[in-house]
């Protein structure tokens, strides 16, 4: 999508956008770098996970450097099927983290809340981020979880909470496919995080009880709205693209998803700095 | 005195070595185990192959070794449901004899429901009131209920983990067909028992035991096992729904890397948790709280009831 008219105006804060590496699996990371690149995505957040190359910076490097996308977040290893990935204990996983994107330039880890069973890791979680935040430029963004639910009940399987607004952290990261799992107010929350915003992960959802991640717009979650806040406010992260592409029937579909997802971000992201200054 | 209790289970081969006298706890000196899986050992008539025989007489030479380094008087050699339920049982039965002079009893599935009861109503006391206790082993599921020491309905079912995942859910991850055919399967057994219980009216409190429910506690944030015995740990109904669509889609692997949950028993915690659920829901158990004491204790507590008299 071409705005020349505006090209000018937008400041140079206007947040990159990145796809997430996990928006492209079952493919790999490396097809993620190559995609990121042939789309025109401004970089790549690494989704460090089961595919051995995600837990290697040396090869993550020289992913970044052959496909000339830069690395502008790492999410450390906090889902259900990484407990084992780089270390159990969930203190180092933030730790490589951090040594991750320090040596690839990154700017953002993205951080899950614990789990409920991780009972001594959720007891110090809000004190140790923000003791590992002092130590490093790079931004530990606590990320919106939602409640998991099987039909009317719920169980609340993250600790403190899966709402991390209730508690002090200094960066957060909105999912918007989580405030639609979790069935908030996901600009309420938008502004309970106010300018303590860090990082974005851009998706929708419509509500039901599987965390769907479907491709912006397709949902019922505010996306529009919220990216241009973002323009708005001036906000200096990133937005991440996470989509779930597992169901696409092929390459090309995968690729016209993901650059549907590019355009509506980007265009919501310039109207208003064009309409708030034109 | 030194008490043995040798516990052939369905899963494991276990022998507890207890310091007997009345009115003793029941708590082990020594423990020695074995992963023997007899449960998945069935060939497809259900008889236990000559294989399995011939390691199961070896884990039981073993553990009469261990029974008598640890300075054993009397042991209490029992089997479960995975013996019991063998098409070629009075073989089985006969090769250990013969083989290593161990006189293995066959408990019943009400027996050993009834044993577990006994276990668990000394563990929580009078207090309690009316039981409802639920056991998941490898190859049954036990339940029983009461306001006595015994309990007044005991009922068991082959809806042990093992059994099941053996059975029914080859996959890894299990495939989504197979595991709504045994939820359904599950779910079906179960009702056709619940009128045995619900007559007595809600029970006071309901206990589980078992490494299945353990685990399904662990994974929904209860202490973990290092914290010791006298932890309160419970499991919510909400938590295991909310946990069984996602232990379904996981793979044995990626099971066994959850708290609390071993190597040895991530494959058939998919089949566990479905019995779990079922019973809760059919049974109306919102929320039910673990008890570290099961079948073995409750032998030992029985026979050491026994030795006064």
């Amino acid at each position: 999508m071409q705005i020349p008219a505006t090209e000018t105006q937008i400041p140079d804060t206007e947040p990159k956008v990145a796809l997430s590496t996990a928006s492209v699996y079952p493919e790999s990371t490396a097809t993620a770098f190559e995609i990121a690149a042939r789309l025109g995505y401004d970089g790549v957040e690494v989704m460090v996970w089961t595919d051995p190359v995600s837990q290697d910076i040396e090869a993550l490097r020289r992913l970044s450097d052959y496909h000339r996308v830069p690395i502008l977040a790492v999410h450390a290893p906090c889902l259900l099927i990484t407990q084992r990935v780089w270390s159990t204990d969930p203190w180092t996983k933030l730790q490589r983290a951090r040594a991750a994107a320090e040596k690839l330039g990154a700017s953002t880890v993205v951080v899950h809340p614990p789990f409920r069973w991780q009972r001594q890791y959720a007891r110090a979680f809000v004190e140790g981020v923000w003791r590992m935040a002092d130590e490093t430029d790079v931004r530990f963004a606590v990320e919106n979880m939602y409640p998991w639910r099987y039909r009317d009940r719920e169980m609340l399987a993250y600790a403190p909470d899966w709402d991390v607004t209730k508690d002090d952290y200094r960066h957060f990261t909105i999912d918007l496919s989580h405030t639609a799992t979790a069935r908030t107010d996901t600009l309420a929350m938008l502004d309970r995080m106010g300018d303590r915003l860090g990082h974005v992960h851009l998706a929708d959802g419509k509500g039901s009880a599987k965390d769907e991640h479907l491709v912006p717009g397709r949902g019922g979650q505010p996306c529009a709205e919220v990216l241009e806040h973002l323009a708005r406010t001036r906000f200096d992260g990133h937005v991440v693209i996470e989509v779930n592409t597992r169901r696409a029937m092929s390459g090309a579909e995968r690729e016209a998803d993901l650059a549907e997802a590019l355009a509506f971000t980007r265009l919501h992201l310039a109207s208003t700095a064009r309409a708030g200054r034109g | 005195m030194r008490l043995g209790v040798l516990d052939v289970g369905s899963n494991t081969v276990h022998l507890l070595v207890v310091d007997a006298h009345p009115g003793a706890r029941p708590l082990p000196a020594h423990s020695h185990k074995a992963e023997l899986r007899l449960a998945q050992l069935l060939d497809e008539d259900g008889a236990i192959g000559t294989e399995g025989v011939d390691r199961l007489v070896a884990v039981v030479r073993e553990a009469l070794q261990a029974a008598e380094d640890k300075g054993v008087e009397d042991l209490l050699p029992f089997a479960t449901s995975a013996v019991r339920e063998a098409r070629n049982a009075d073989e089985v039965l006969a090769r250990v004899r013969e083989e290593t002079g161990v006189e293995l009893q066959v408990l019943s599935g009400e027996e050993e429901a009834r044993l577990t009861f006994l276990a668990a109503r000394r563990w929580f006391g009078w207090s309690a009131g009316k039981l409802l206790v639920l056991d998941i082993g490898g190859g049954s599921l036990e339940i029983a209920y009461g306001i006595d020491e015994q309990p007044d309905a005991a009922v068991s079912l082959p809806l042990g983990a093992g059994r099941l995942t053996a059975g029914r859910l080859p996959g890894d991850p299990p495939a989504p067909d197979d595991v709504r055919a045994l939820r359904k399967h599950v779910r079906a057994e179960i009702a056709r028992t619940v009128g045995v219980f619900s007559r007595f009216g809600p029970p006071d409190h309901v206990v589980a035991t078992s490494k299945t429910f353990r685990q399904l506690a662990r994974i929904g944030g209860a202490a973990r096992s290092a914290e010791g015995l006298y932890v309160q740990r419970e499991l919510k109904r909400e938590s295991l729904e909310a946990w069984v669509p996602r232990l379904a889609s996981m793979t044995t692997r990626e099971r066994a890397d959850l708290p609390g949950v071993s190597e040895d028993r991530a494959h058939q915690l998919v089949a566990g948790a479905l019995v779990a659920e079922a019973a809760m829901d059919l049974l109306g158990v919102e929320s039910l709280e673990i008890c570290p004491w099961a079948l073995r204790e409750g032998v030992i507590l029985r026979s050491l009831d026994q030795m006064g008299t």
